[in-house]
């Protein structure tokens, strides 16, 4: 005898009708459901922006609603799956239930399905309420099967998991209270410590864990996602099978028990199963990275052939690929080669290598030793057939990235993404250089020289074959042979191939001679109506737009098409220390997520909604639908293919992506020339970095408030440690190289610049450059250049460059900014002097912008004017510089220095007309220094030994734990937070703040007079004495309240008539030294205290100046 | 049908003896279990319906082990037990409802038809739609005796039945099993309220401490204290000393003195007469003196 359908069905029935009828389950479903549709209001109506990513993909719609619904619900559930366990011996209405004729497995399973029950209700009402949003308001289609599939994956293994646990932990606890705390502190340390951990595996409720639904690939793992619920779903079932075994009404049926029994134990071998085959499946990966790496390691550093030109024939096999590649190798080393050594993707075998004069091969992993019957001599070629099949291993890729990183998230806002590489499906193929997809000559990555990346200008020739239907698209130009048979004749050598092959349609465009395709999806033109009006002007605009970016760069497009083609959302790629290149940007083709989600300006009806509101509130002059329109189109150019690399960690809506990963910049650069030398591998990147110095955003004024040190200061604090050379060789940190890469690159080429003319040094790089595309040349080629025509030595420079670890460091003083009359013009002019203080050579970069950002957006560019000035040991130079413009901030860039900031702005508010001065453009050497303290006064700054800053132990245990917990290790200086100053003093830099190399203040939140800063001074002579506070005022813009307002200080100075307190108002303090007043001062100690008690919001205690009265 | 209880002990973990070789035999009918608080009744019981494992001692019910026929026994059982509140969030008639199909009334009509039927027998059938926990006391009591009763059982046990009831209440209660228990059914009644027993059982068992100290038709157990049942006739000062040396049934005043009902072998020094003992004077007889008397 076994379940009983009828009364399984009978105690459901009942556990549902008293579910729906609790008051708890009522209030928090309506509150879910409520909080879920205003929620969703904003997201899929036009009332608030939101991250496109939302309604980009449609299938984000169920799946954010289905995210939220499944922690409400986790939580409730434990609730509700506890009640009915409840072992109140009073409560003998359970017994008449228990003494009915039914089997425990009844009982358990019909409380179950009862409560299940509800929840799907639940789950239903939600989806139908995102399923209505989804199709009347979002704009975006409706994608039935991901409303099946996220409840589905999502909801059901949740919900069996937490009941089933919650059933085990009541029958074994048998208290409900403790069975709450210990469920409810489960729940809280998976979703907010264990989940985002571990690969995943102990998020239960999937909050962390990948689950976004491409429209293209569908998930992006969909075995690892069926393992991962089929885990929590087999612990649920195994719980709830426990659960009948273990429940304490005495049994009915054996059989019943005994099947239990087995089946809890075989439903919790079966998870193991699951879990072993997750966790395995990941570490694998890592095994076969760490083994590739180590082979590449012994393997890479011997010299190797080129490939010069290759014939690739590929078949798409629906799962996997077949490939005949036909090599010409070239030997460039020197010396007779023995071995041709290329890297394959080891998950593609191959079957079999040809060489012209035979030969046989060795493969290992991801490296193919071809053993050619002769050895290859110096400047000879040989041709290498080698044919592979399978598909790709993406734990093969990124050789390069730290574990801790590829396990780290990809989310857009809280929305999960895979990561995915490559994708070879039935129906689409996606394939980038760096899945070895084709042979390519060494190591693909040398763990020994990291930075050595072998670059072969190539031949290349592709052929495909794939299913009628799908279309092929690759760098060259495309020959259509058959329906699902491409050939793309190459046009120019090409360092890299990449493939993508899916139901794409094609657009194009020619502007210029260029061409330029679109690769959409079918049905993925969610676009077109917003440009209506501008069809034909289309090819200006683009043509507009590249030369735009070209003046700037000083380079031109080397392809004769440029390929925009939609990749699933989950493609990801890594930033690389070599190159700022991407894989999302390959030679002649940008790989942009599907219908543009993670790009900001591809929300295009969230643009036309801020373009009309504006045009309301009467910004800007009235546009009309056509200026509007175009106002769009050139937006998204500017923000995601040609425009400026933004440095901002911080962006809206929280999307993870660079904002450079889709810039073209890679094709005028990394794809043609490659500067390769033996020793300074690093230069490569250094000229990338440097050249794209003109599209690099420098950091805003309140970027640099708000973060704390930019990355250029830890840099600096790192050179002063470490010279170059000892950081390049220890580099783990990639955001650090690539900053120090930068920096370096750019302080040794406006050294060079400087030396010989900006407009000679960038004349002669350019042509350089010109002259050697697609080739890669030696430093000691484009070395010898600098000596031979411009008639600069830089091998000297370069030695300091490399090994030198001494820093300059800079004064700046008296700024003057005024109107002055130039022959008969107004002109604006800006005087300063500044003296390196440092027994060492330096060079800093002085920067003017015009004001007015907001509008920057639509109108383009704004003027700006940068001049570089070398100041050698202990100099001093004093600094003009007559503009056309007004600017509206000067930022004095110290580059390689003991500056911190390292960026000094300052901003002008007004510039009058001094019809005295003498127009004063250039520079010149003075001999007095920068003074900042005059002698006779006493000036204590914050980072004086004089100033103590009282310690606080206040800070909260858990904000400690918490910050210890998350490695959340503090900087001794940290950003403004106005919005949550710190509860102690916390030291921070700003341009506004007092000090010498160091501007520093402390900070902290205005409280009641029970955090201090004292100044002591020594005073060597009694007398009165003007005693100043450094007022530095923050200025953050749209705040009132208590946070925006400045407020009073509260001060306390000893002196010799008694103790005086006095108040500061900042608010009408003007910036710099404020006087508090003149007190009479013996010789000896004295101080200043500032408390943190004020009315203002948060309290700045930066310095103190004693002045003697006169 | 039948149920034999052979030697059945239960010892609860905590070392507490609640059973202690128990034997009893009932036929149909309805069966009185009569004992003070805490003599064991309610774990007799409970064993009974199966929500609580017997330590040692067997029960059959027609032949059927307890132990081992749980599904069958289970399945013509109804109970009612001592202290009986409501499901939270069901109207009268859905509990029932509830109870009628795990009873095993799968027919969606018969069930209606029996549901109804019963809810007119305990005189709930205007507050059907009432939900349960918004029942008055007697109310509640009666639905509990209502889900004890649906579904024909074989075996009805119920605890204590009538506490909480109004004597009009109480009445039409008995009334209610003495009609079922015309039928092939026994009824075990719990109770310790003489007057249950002795106005419907006609087999009964005095528990005391865990053991049967009794069994038998309740007349055996009155004609057994025929001669210990006294009326003294005491004066005012008499009254306390009356009390400290005898088991007081009743003390009734009369004429300037007191007719105190005892019960005891004599009843020397004071002046009294004989009574004709009923099943009261045999209860307070029995836990007072035992049953081989003082």
């Amino acid at each position: 005898m076994m379940l009983s359908v009828y009364n399984i069905w009978t105690i459901a029935r009942v556990e549902t009708k008293t579910l729906l009828r609790s008051w708890f389950f009522r209030v928090l479903s309506l509150l879910a459901l409520g909080l879920l549709i205003v929620f969703n209001i904003p997201l899929y109506t036009e009332a608030a922006p939101t991250p496109w990513v939302f309604r980009g993909i449609s299938s984000a719609i169920p799946y954010v609603n289905i995210l939220f619904l499944n922690v409400v619900q986790a939580i409730v559930a434990v609730f509700l799956a506890s009640d009915f366990l409840k072992r109140d011996r009073k409560l003998d209405t359970t017994e008449v239930i228990y003494m009915r004729s039914m089997t425990n497995g009844d009982y358990v399973l019909g409380k179950t399905f009862g409560i299940m029950f509800v929840f799907l209700v639940l789950n239903l009402v939600i989806l139908t309420v995102a399923a209505i949003f989804n199709i009347f308001f979002a704009g975006v289609p409706f994608i039935f099967r991901a409303y099946l599939f996220y409840p589905l994956l999502v909801s059901v293994p949740t919900l069996v998991f937490i009941l089933g646990l919650s059933f085990l932990m009541m029958v074994l606890i048998r208290n409900q209270p403790a069975t709450f705390i210990v469920l409810l502190g489960y729940i809280a340390s998976t979703l907010f410590f264990f989940g985002p951990r571990y690969n995943h595996i102990l998020d239960y409720m999937t909050f962390h864990t990948p689950l976004m639904y491409s429209t293209i690939v569908g998930f992006g793992d969909i075995a690892g996602l069926l393992l991962h619920r089929g885990i929590y779903l087999s612990l649920g079932l195994a719980f709830i099978f426990f659960t009948i075994v273990m429940i304490r009404r005495l049994p009915q049926s054996r059989s019943i028990t005994i099947v239990s029994r087995v089946l809890a134990v075989a439903l919790i071998a079966a998870a193991a199963v699951m879990v072993h085959l997750r966790v395995s499946g990941i570490l694998r990966g890592r095994e076969l990275r760490r083994d590739m790496v180590e082979l590449a390691g012994r393997s890479g550093g011997e010299p190797g052939v080129s490939i010069e030109a290759c014939a690739l024939d590929l078949k798409h096999t629906g799962a996997g690929i077949e490939g005949t590649a036909g090599i010409t190798v070239l030997n460039r080393a020197g010396i007779p080669l023995e071995r041709y050594v290329f890297s394959l993707n080891p998950g593609l075998r191959v079957t079999g290598v040809e060489c012209g004069g035979g030969c046989g091969f060795e493969r290992e992993l991801h490296i193919l030793t071809v053993i050619p019957a002769q050895p290859l001599v110096p400047g000879g070629r040989d041709s290498v057939i080698i044919s592979y099949r399978g598909s790709i291993d993406e734990d093969a890729c990124y050789l390069d990235i730290d574990e801790e990183s590829r396990a780290g998230s990809y989310r857009a806002a809280f929305l999960n993404i895979a990561k995915r590489h490559a994708f070879i499906t039935p129906g689409f193929v996606l394939l980038t250089p760096e899945n070895m997809w084709y042979p390519s000559a060494g190591v693909h990555f040398n763990p020994g020289n990291p930075l050595h990346h072998t670059v072969d200008f190539i031949d290349f020739t592709l052929n495909v074959t794939t299913e009628e239907g799908l279309t092929a698209v690759s760098q060259g130009r495309p020959v259509r042979n058959a329906p699902g048979s491409f050939t793309f004749v190459p046009e120019r050598p090409l360092p890299c191939r990449s493939l993508a092959i899916g139901r794409y349609e094609r657009r194009t465009i020619t502007a210029d001679s260029l061409e330029y395709n679109l690769y959409l999806i079918e049905g993925h033109d969610y676009f077109s109506e917003y440009f209506t009006e501008i069809g034909d002007t289309i090819p200006s605009l683009i043509a507009e737009r590249k030369q735009d970016f070209e003046n700037k760069l000083g380079l031109h497009y080397p392809y004769p098409r440029l390929s925009l083609v939609e990749a699933p959302v989950q493609f990801y790629s890594y930033p690389r220390l070599w190159t700022a290149a991407r894989e999302t940007v390959q030679p002649g083709m940008v790989f942009l997520p599907e219908r543009g989600v993670m790009l900001h300006g591809a929300d295009f009806r969230m643009t036309r909604n801020f373009q009309k509101r504006a045009a309301k509130r009467g910004r800007g002059e009235t546009r009309t639908e056509r200026e509007q329109q175009i106002d769009l189109f050139n937006g998204f150019i500017n923000r995601t293919l040609a425009g400026n690399i933004s440095r901002r960690r911080f962006r809206p809506g929280g999307i993870n992506l660079d904002s450079s990963m889709f810039n073209l910049y890679p094709n005028y650069f990394y794809f043609v020339h490659h500067v390769a030398s033996d020793t300074l591998a690093v230069f490569n990147a250094a000229i990338e970095s440097f050249i794209s110095d003109p599209i690099v955003e420098p950091s805003s004024y309140f970027a640099q408030m708000f973060q704390g040190l930019t990355s250029e200061e830890k840099v600096n604090l790192a050179l002063a440690e470490r010279n170059f050379s000892q950081i390049l060789s220890t580099a783990d940190d990639e955001e650090m190289f690539n900053d120090i890469v930068k920096i370096k690159g750019r302080y040794l080429f406006l050294l060079v610049q400087h030396a010989v003319g900006e407009e000679a040094f960038m004349d002669h790089l350019h042509s350089f450059l010109g002259t050697n595309r697609f080739r890669t040349v030696d430093t000691g080629e484009l070395f010898s250049g600098f000596r031979r025509d411009l008639g600069f030595d830089v091998g000297p420079h370069v030695e300091r460059w490399f090994h030198g670890k001494e820093q300059a460091g800079y004064l700046l003083a008296d700024v003057n900014a005024c109107k002055v009359l130039d022959s008969d013009r107004t002109r604006f002019q800006v005087t300063f002097k500044v003296s390196n203080v440092e027994p060492v050579d330096g060079l800093i970069q002085v920067t003017f912008m015009e004001g007015g950002r907001r509008f920057r957006r639509f109108t383009g560019n704004l003027d700006e004017i940068k001049r570089t000035i070398v100041l050698g040991a202990d100099q001093t130079k004093e600094v003009g510089f007559v503009l056309d413009f007004q600017p509206r901030t000067m930022s004095v860039n110290t580059m390689i220095s003991k500056n911190l900031p390292s960026i000094l702005n300052t901003v002008f508010e007004k510039f009058e007309l001094n019809e005295k001065a003498e127009p004063f453009d250039g520079e010149r050497i003075v001999e007095v220094p920068v003074v900042l303290r005059e002698p006779n006064e006493i000036v204590v700054d914050n980072e004086d030994p004089g100033c103590e800053a009282q310690a606080d132990v206040s800070q909260s245990v858990l904000k400690r734990l918490f910050k210890r917990t998350f490695g959340e290790e503090e900087d001794k200086y940290i950003g403004i937070e106005f919005w949550s100053p710190p509860g102690t003093w916390k030291a921070s830099v700003f341009s506004e703040f007092h000090g010498d190399l160091v501007r520093s203040a402390l900070y902290t939140k205005a409280g009641k007079g029970d955090r201090k800063v004292t100044w002591n001074a020594e005073i060597e002579r009694s007398g009165y004495y003007d005693i100043y506070f450094y007022v530095s005022k923050l200025r953050r813009p749209g705040r009132r309240g208590k946070q925006g307002k400045f407020g009073h200080y509260h001060f306390i100075i000893q002196h010799d008539d008694g103790v005086d307190e006095p108040m500061l108002d900042i608010g009408n303090a003007g910036d710099g030294w404020n006087s508090l007043g003149a007190y009479y001062l013996s010789k000896g100690a004295t101080s200043v205290v500032l408390t943190n008690e004020s009315d203002g919001g948060i309290i700045i205690a930066d310095a103190v100046k004693w002045v003697p009265a006169r | 049908m039948r149920i034999a209880i052979n030697d059945l002990s239960k010892v609860y973990r905590n070392g507490n003896r609640a059973l202690q070789d128990i034997n009893i035999q009932m036929g149909n009918g309805i069966f009185g279990l009569l004992g003070p608080n805490g003599a064991g009744k309610t774990t007799l019981m409970r064993i009974l319906v199966t929500l609580l494992k017997p330590t040692s001692g067997s029960v059959t019910v027609n032949e059927l082990d307890l132990r081992k026929h749980r599904r069958e026994i289970r399945a013509m059982m109804g109970y009612l037990p001592q202290d009986f509140r409501m499901f939270a969030k069901l109207r009268t008639w859905e509990f029932l409802d509830y109870v009628a199909s795990l009873s095993g009334l799968r027919n969606a009509r018969e069930r209606t038809r029996a549901v109804d039927g019963m809810l007119e027998q305990v005189g709930l059938f205007d507050v059907r739609d009432r939900p349960a926990k918004k029942l008055s006391g007697g109310m509640k009591r009666r639905l509990g005796i209502a889900q004890a009763l649906i579904g024909d059982p074989k075996i009805v046990v119920v605890d204590e039945p009538t506490t909480g009831l109004d004597p009009g209440e109480r009445i039409r209660f008995r009334n209610l099993l003495s009609e079922m228990s015309r039928k092939e059914i026994i009824i075990v009644l719990s109770t310790h309220i003489v007057g249950d027993i002795s106005s419907t059982c006609n087999d009964m068992a005095l528990v005391h401490e865990g053991r049967v100290v009794y069994n038998g038709p309740p007349g055996r157990l009155i004609d057994k204290v025929r001669g210990h049942a006294w009326a003294i006739d005491a004066v005012d000062g008499e009254l306390e000393a009356v009390r400290e040396r005898f088991p007081v049934i009743s003390s009734i005043p009369s004429g300037g003195g007191w007719e105190v009902q005892v019960v005891a072998d004599r009843i020397d020094p004071y002046p009294g007469r004989p009574l004709e003992p009923n099943l009261e004077h045999a209860y307070v007889y029995f836990m007072e003196y035992g049953l081989n008397g003082s």
